[in-house]
């Protein structure tokens, strides 16, 4: 017991974390809530740290605690502290500001928990939280389209979780266990399976907004306060996926073929996010439709699970460049507003901030040396590795798409001139994550080997 | 000190970005010094160059500068030098600082167009110096960067679009490198990044060579570019500034030739010799293709761009050939191939510093405006002469031994094809006679009014091309000898 | 070795001060000439020690670039350089009253640097880029006079014409390396070439000797400057053609040499008849040098190089002197059309006089060098197979040539005399210099022809038939010619050969159009093709937008649907037997109905104590399942 308690000792911070935070908020002390998320956090991170590398379960094989789950302890928690300071800056002063930095901490622990999991109960019980904290602080604002959002981030997420319940109830019918493990077993009934697999990915898919499971994501991102899109299109994402590949990890494709599935769906999601961000002029839906694409990407290092040696690399790194440079992009966009037009000029109005953004959004694109294209060149290896090169074709065509979309940013900011006004400074908090992300987003490019298990 | 142990390889690719860096961090108000600084930073960048040919290297790659990166999947920083890539180094060097003094009358933004053009420098000598797949990505990419900023910024009318359509369209050619680059990692034994492993035992067999052969063609072909691929070229080299028009063709074409000779030819030969002939067929066609629409244009500087498709048709027929057989005709045709790039890229480098000048004082590049020019601008008028007749391949210039060599080491293997592609001569003569019949020659519009001659500013960034144009064509074996000792090494 | 150099480099540092220096340009081309002429001496001298001087140097790999002054070369080259030398003498008369001084003597000094370059060359890659070199100093000299569309065109057309016959010695020396293996010019090689390969030099020469059919190019250059013409029509240009069948000659197959005749034969005559019926007598040159060329190509073919040679040398004489005179008369009355020309070899008797005697040599009259030249070719002819062609071409060419002589002596000398106003030629003096030493040379030079070519290494062949027939056949053209003075014959087919046999229109037709008709077709279908491409780029774009626009309404859709089935799930879900689950879903389900009851209503704070509710049950259940391990 003592040994799975230090295992999950991150989580447990996390779960404390909270539960202070929730605490200060009641005691109306929000700053002191922000200081302790701060400083909960970056304990996580610390000791999540130095854990890495090792390999074991909790809880009788119910927990895994290992490169997934640890990376996600170790990329989430500082991400939290960043979305905490995004939303002091954006929800500075309003009522209940102090609830959101509680809220984000759960959430994180919904995350934290997907991505460890190695039961069924765990995958509902983060997506659980992950949703009802995330739903709460989409509803933030209590305007008319926050409200919508977040109903229809609720409504989807409990349809999904729903669904997600009924057809997992048949995997523990049929193993009859909810351990992951036990699926590991070429004679199950494929139709059962399979069936369980999809209704799983329903869920799943709902966290990460895969196609088609997305719908909620840009209405919700539009509606919710801009830091609290920047973390929904960050920190749950990245839980579901993680716990996805801790799914299909142990998944026979002898029973059923996964990957095939798994493809189809990516296709889908990168294509579909790409065309659809085209058209966007309000910048956080045309980010919203990104990150659909984004997650379909995820799914090429999903795929590579237990097939390619890349796999999981490819989904840390990946992942930890995607929560940096989406991250960097939110904060900027955060600061200059939420419109295409709201761009315009500003190379002259602020060359530094408009680089910082290019870069960010070249990092989406997966150009190099930066942090995205470090994840996608470990993603596209893994697809190839792994026997689905088409995949990684049509997933590089994608890039050249969105190349597309991330320039319909990047062109007003520097080729199309707007009347001068007065530049008033970024607030210290936006300031302090668009740089230190932006910095990240060229360390984690360059300094690859630190991120690889 | 000891000479040997300095990595001038690093130096001489990194002293550009830090020049970049120096005016970013000093801001220059005037645009003299900026320009001062960036000038000054290419010319130490071509001396170290200079250096690098001076400390000498082998046939083979040599001059290796390697540290560890990434280890765990085999990449590492690795740069080294050859006979095939060293005279595209000293071209790159050379034509930067031709293009940048060429550039110092652009006041607008001047100190980031530096850096910009710096970068790009940077970048196309990362290119043609690192022997790490990822390495080489990383700097290949960066240039599609820095050249759409340079034209979208300072471009000509259609600039965005232009620039827009260059980016993405190369930016899927890259892709496909990119996919090209991870086959040749996954299917090597050990796996690795290595560029010298990879050449010398190519272990890529069946399906994966042949995919991965028509990746890297499909890259290469785009940057190069190959017919049906050449669509972004002559929108790009059009709206581009002239320095940007000169470094596109001069540089960054030879990003795409070299691969072709770096990937296929060293990397995946097998599969290269069995689909030469369909290289050859496409090469072919390109050529006369280029020659024929350049024949057509009315805007000289989209002229001379289709003749670079058609250049650039000549060179790849020469590594195919090279690709189909291992005989001595085989190496003399890689040998005029490798000696076409440096011979395109200064010719055409100063055509379109030339053609700039002269759209610097018409106001316009269509040749039915322009007449009897020769007798405004002489000096002008002159080089312009002198470059079109080393573009259409006028021996004692630079194209005719490259072309020259190409054409009889195709002859041996396949005549009819030399029989064909060589049509490509007589009508880029017909094409630059007429521009300058057009342009030079005939009598000066009435009360024509123009501004003066090429002034110091540009002639000293256009002479020492023309020059090197005319070393290279009257002593072709200055660049030979090391190419070819580099050919004959790789045993091609 | 220093000789050597100062015969090629001489000409072309003169190209290059005049260029840069830009002062004493005329003097400065002279003294290159003159650099040129003391070279070629000084081989000749040394050549008849005996010693071959040779010098090698890096060119392209495994083909070193060499020079080699075999006695052939260095006879032509003095030749070169003499007859070059005294039409620079002329040229400083002559252009004093241009305009293009500075193109023009640095066109001309790198114009003979070339020549030399290309008759020293000891390996083909020299050659050829000799060959092409002298293309473009002619380009340049025929466009001195840029300004006029007609030169520009003619220089184009000349240098176009040429490429286009270039490809020929491109595929010519490719075959001979990639048979012999190496570039060098050999005297005895060890194998002949392929009929490919001689075909394709054959066509080279025609390019350069303007045969038939691209003869026209040379006429259309008469738009340059008269010692252009001199030049281009007597040593150099022209004779680079004849130069390179020299020097292939060991490599041709007898076969191969029954074309070179007849090429040689059909352009004797057809150019021949051209010469006759001209109008203008630059014009008449320009033909007769075609169809004088001719005879050497037809010398050739019949297998004897000597009698080539020996043309080549005379005619190299003689018709420059006949275009210096050409210029002279050109001068004083400002044009060149029979029509105006009539009587002025009256006014100019000395001129006349040189003219003349070149005019009676190239007629073939003894003792001038034309008579022996010629003679030695008609007994070629006469002992090669089929004799009846080579001897009936070259016997027919040699009475035309009679006759176009003869006519432009009758119309220079009868015509009635023009006073001319502007007739002041200042620079005479040196204009009849050139001619006349020309002149003497023309005169005097058929006792110093055999020895010469012996000493190149050949001998004439004589035939006394030969010469009987041909001294007949001047005789009579030159009566024919003289009456026949009338300034221009306007019947249709005189017309058609006086303007080259213009087929369909000549070369702008037949080449020129179509070119520029497919180029036109290519474009548009590049353009199309540019269309296209920007094409996909939108209708993706298009179905980009349809696609958003549809998603956003089927959200609105979805949404109802799934409160619905939502709720039907719930209640299915709530038959399975997972109790701590069942709660969860009952209050999901509980709050999803209240949700879409109360729609946009909806109060965040409910949600708030919703959430409170929710996650205390979470923590909760998270403990519990805690304490389940321990």
């Amino acid at each position: 017991m003592a040994t799975d308690l230090l295992n999950i000792l991150p989580q447990l911070i996390v779960l404390v974390t909270a539960v202070v935070v929730l605490c200060l908020e009641m005691a109306r002390r929000p700053l002191a809530g922000l200081w302790f998320l701060i400083v909960g956090m970056a304990a996580t991170t610390g000791v999540a740290v130095d854990m890495l590398g090792t390999e074991t379960t909790a809880f009788s094989t119910t927990f895994r605690v290992d490169a997934l789950s640890l990376w996600a302890a170790v990329m989430l928690s500082p991400a939290t502290i960043l979305f905490a300071l995004l939303a002091r800056a954006e929800l500075k002063g309003q009522a209940r500001e102090g609830t959101v930095y509680s809220l984000l901490v759960f959430a994180t622990l919904g995350a934290m928990i997907l991505a460890g999991s190695g039961d069924v109960m765990f995958i509902v019980l983060g997506i659980l939280i992950g949703t009802l904290a995330g739903m709460a602080m989409a509803a933030h604002p209590r305007n008319d389209s926050s409200s919508e959002g977040a109903m229809k981030y609720f409504i989807y997420g409990s349809v999904a979780g729903a669904i997600m319940l009924f057809g997992l109830t048949y995997w523990v019918g049929l193993t009859g266990t909810t351990l992951l493990s036990e699926l590991n077993n070429p004679y199950l009934s494929p139709f059962i399976v399979m069936f369980g697999f999809i209704t799983l990915l329903a869920g799943i898919g709902y966290a990460a907004s895969l196609f088609p499971f997305h719908f909620w994501t840009p209405d919700t991102f539009e509606g919710a306060p801009v830091s609290v899109a920047a973390y929904l299109s960050v920190v749950p994402k990245v839980g579901a996926l993680f716990a996805l590949a801790q799914v299909v990890r142990g998944l026979p494709v002898s029973v059923v073929d996964w990957p095939l599935i798994l493809s189809v769906l990516a296709v889908l999601s990168m294509t579909f996010g790409n065309v659809v961000a085209l058209w966007q002029d309000n910048v956080i839906r045309l980010l919203a439709y990104s990150t659909i694409a984004q997650s379909g990407y995820f799914l090429l290092g999903v795929i590579g699970m237990g097939q390619s040696g890349l796999a999981v690399d490819s989904l840390v790194v990946f992942g930890i460049a995607y929560a940096v440079m989406n991250t960097g992009a939110f904060a900027i966009t955060l600061a200059e507003g939420t419109q295409l037009a709201d761009f315009k000029g500003m190379g002259r109005r602020r060359p530094w901030q408009a680089v910082g953004m290019t870069i960010f959004l070249f990092s989406l694109v997966g150009m190099p040396p930066l942090a995205g294209f470090a994840g996608k060149f470990l993603l596209f290896g893994t697809a190839i590795e792994s026997g689905y090169s088409w995949l990684a074709v049509i997933a590089i065509l994608n890039s050249a798409i969105s190349l597309a979309v991330y320039m319909r940013i990047v062109v007003p900011m520097f080729f199309e001139e707007d009347k001068e006004e007065q530049v008033e400074p970024y607030a210290p908090g936006i300031s302090f994550v668009w740089i230190s992300t932006f910095i990240l987003t060229v360390v984690v490019g360059i300094g690859v080997q630190w991120f690889l298990t | 000190m000891d000479f040997s142990s300095i990595p001038l390889l690093t130096i001489t690719t990194f002293l550009p970005i830090v020049g970049a860096l120096v005016v970013m961090v000093l801001r220059p108000k005037k645009t003299e010094t900026a320009y001062g600084i960036g000038i000054a930073i290419t010319a130490l960048t071509l001396l170290f160059t200079i250096l690098i040919w001076v400390r000498g290297f082998g046939p083979g790659l040599s001059q290796i500068e390697e540290f560890s990166w990434i280890p765990s999947i085999g990449i590492a920083y690795r740069l080294g030098i050859d006979g095939i890539s060293f005279p595209l180094v000293l071209l790159t060097a050379l034509l930067f600082l031709s293009a940048l003094i060429f550039s110092a009358k652009i006041k607008e933004n001047a100190n980031i167009f530096i850096q910009l053009v710096l970068m790009l420098e940077t970048a196309c000598l990362g290119v043609f110096l690192s022997l790490d797949l990822f390495l080489f990505y990383v700097f290949f990419e960066i240039t599609l960067v820095g050249m759409y900023f340079v034209i979208a910024k300072w471009g000509h009318e259609h600039r965005k679009k232009a620039a827009l359509t260059f980016f993405i369209y190369t930016l899927v050619g890259s892709l496909f490198l990119l996919l090209a680059f991870l086959a040749l990692y996954l299917f090597s034994d050990p796996n690795t990044f290595d560029m010298r492993q990879l050449i010398a035992n190519p272990t890529l067999t069946g399906l994966a060579a042949t995919l991965t052969f028509w990746g890297l063609f499909i890259a290469f072909a785009i940057k190069t570019p190959l017919f049906p691929f050449h669509t972004w070229l002559p929108l790009a080299h059009t709206e581009a500034p002239a320095a940007g028009s000169a470094i596109l063709a001069g540089v960054l074409l030879k990003l795409g030739t070299y691969g072709f000779i770096r990937f296929p030819l060293l990397m995946t030969p097998d599969a290269f010799r069995e689909f030469a002939p369909y290289v050859i067929i496409i090469a072919v066609f390109t050529a006369l293709y280029g020659a024929f629409v350049a024949l057509a244009q009315t805007d000289i500087k989209r002229m001379v761009a289709y003749t670079s498709v058609n250049h650039m048709g000549y060179l790849v027929f020469g590594v195919a050939i090279a690709a189909v057989t291992t005989t001595s005709s085989g190496m003399i045709a890689l040998d005029g191939a490798v000696l076409q790039m440096i011979s395109h890229g200064v010719v055409t480098g100063v055509l379109f510093l030339l053609i700039g000048a002269l759209q610097d004082r018409t106001q316009t590049r269509d040749m039915a405006e322009m007449n009897g020019l020769l007798k405004a601008y002489p000096i002008l008028g002159w080089l312009f002469i002198v470059a079109a007749f080393a573009s259409l391949g006028l021996p004692g210039l630079a194209h005719f031994p490259a072309e020259f060599q190409i054409f009889l080491g195709g002859f041996d293997v396949y005549p009819v094809a030399v029989g064909i592609i060589i049509i490509g001569l007589p009508l880029t003569a017909a094409l630059y006679l007429r521009a300058i019949q057009k342009v030079f020659l005939g009598t000066l519009p009435e009360g024509f009014s123009g501004v003066s001659d090429l002034n110091q500013r540009e002639l000293w960034a256009i002479v020492p091309l023309i020059a090197v144009t005319v070393i290279i064509g009257v002593y072709p074996n200055s660049l030979l000898s090391l190419i070819h000792a580099t050919t004959n090494f790789f045993g091609l | 070795m220093i000789a050597l150099l100062l015969t090629i480099l001489g000409p072309l540092a003169a190209s290059f001060w005049i260029t840069a220096i830009r002062r004493k340009i005329g003097y400065a081309a002279l003294t290159g000439s003159l650099a040129s002429l003391t070279g070629s001496v000084l081989l000749f001298l040394y050549m008849l020690e005996g010693q071959i001087i040779t010098v090698t140097f890096a060119g392209l790999p495994d083909f070193p670039f060499r020079l080699e002054a075999t006695e052939l070369s260095v006879v032509l080259a003095l030749v070169v350089s003499t007859v070059t030398t005294l039409i620079f003498i002329y040229a400083i008369g002559y252009m004093a009253e241009e305009k293009g001084k500075l193109r023009f003597w640095s066109g001309i000094s790198l114009f003979l640097g070339a020549m030399q370059l290309l008759v020293l060359a000891g390996d083909w890659i020299l050659f050829v880029m000799a060959w092409e070199i002298i293309g473009f100093a002619s380009y340049l000299l025929i466009g001195t006079w840029y300004w006029k569309k007609e030169a520009s065109d003619a220089s184009n057309k000349a240098f176009i014409m040429n490429r286009v016959a270039d490809l020929g010695l491109y595929i010519g020396v490719f075959v001979i390396i990639l048979t012999s293996g190496s570039s060098r010019i050999a005297a005895e090689p060890l194998q002949g070439i392929s009929m490919a390969g001689a075909l394709a030099l054959l066509l080279a020469v025609m390019g350069k000797s303007a045969q038939v059919p691209f003869q026209s190019w040379l006429s259309a250059a008469m738009a340059g400057p008269t010692p252009v013409s001199a030049l281009l029509h007597s040593a150099t240009m022209v004779a680079a053609g004849i130069i390179l069948l020299l020097k292939a000659f060991p490599l041709f197959s007898p076969d191969a040499l029954i074309w070179v005749g007849t090429v040689g034969g059909v352009t004797i005559l057809l150019t021949g008849a051209t010469a006759i019926f001209s109008e203008d007598i630059k014009r008449m040159l320009a033909a007769s040098t075609s169809s004088q060329l001719g005879f050497m190509v037809l010398a050739i073919g019949a297998g004897y190089p000597a009698a080539a040679i020996a043309h080549l040398i005379a005619h190299a004489f003689m018709k420059s002197s006949l275009f210096l005179g050409a210029g002279i008369f050109q001068h004083e009355t400002g044009s060149t059309k029979y029509g105006k020309l009539g009587g002025a070899g009256k006014k100019l008797t000395l001129t006349f006089s040189g003219f003349a005697v070149a005019g009676l040599a190239l007629a073939g009259i003894p003792p001038l060098i034309g008579f022996w030249s010629k003679d030695a070719i008609l007994t070629a002819g006469l002992r090669a197979n089929p004799a009846a062609w080579y001897f009936t071409a070259a016997l027919t060419g040699a009475f035309f040539t009679a006759v176009y002589m003869g006519r432009a002596f009758g119309i220079l000398w009868k015509g009635k005399v023009r006073p001319n106003k502007k007739s002041q030629q200042r620079s005479l003096p040196w204009m009849h210099t050139g001619l006349l030493t020309l002149v003497t040379a023309v005169a005097a030079g058929g006792l110093f022809l055999d020895p010469l070519i012996e000493e190149a290494g050949f001998i004439i062949p004589k035939e006394t038939l030969a010469m009987i027939s041909g001294l007949v056949v001047a005789a009579a053209g030159l009566v024919v010619g003289w009456f026949a003075t009338a300034p221009a014959y306007k019947k249709r087919i005189w017309m058609f050969f006086r303007d080259n046999y213009q087929l369909a229109g000549g070369y702008n037709r037949v080449i020129v159009q179509p070119m520029l008709v497919l180029a036109k077709d290519f474009n548009s279908f590049e353009t199309s093709l540019l269309k296209a491409v920007f094409g996909i780029g939108i209708t993706f774009l298009a179905i980009a937008r349809w696609v958003s626009k549809v998603i956003d309404r089927a959200t609105a859709y979805v949404i109802d649907w799934i409160g619905i089935f939502n709720m039907n799930i719930a209640r299915m879900s709530s038959f399975t037997d997972d109790k701590g689950i069942v709660e969860g879903i009952a209050g999901l389900v509980d709050s999803v109905q209240r949700l879409g009851h109360y729609g946009r209503k909806i109060q965040s704070g409910l949600v708030h104590r919703e959430l409170a509710w929710s996650v205390y049950g979470m923590v909760f259940a998270f403990i519990i399942i805690l304490l389940t391990y321990l």
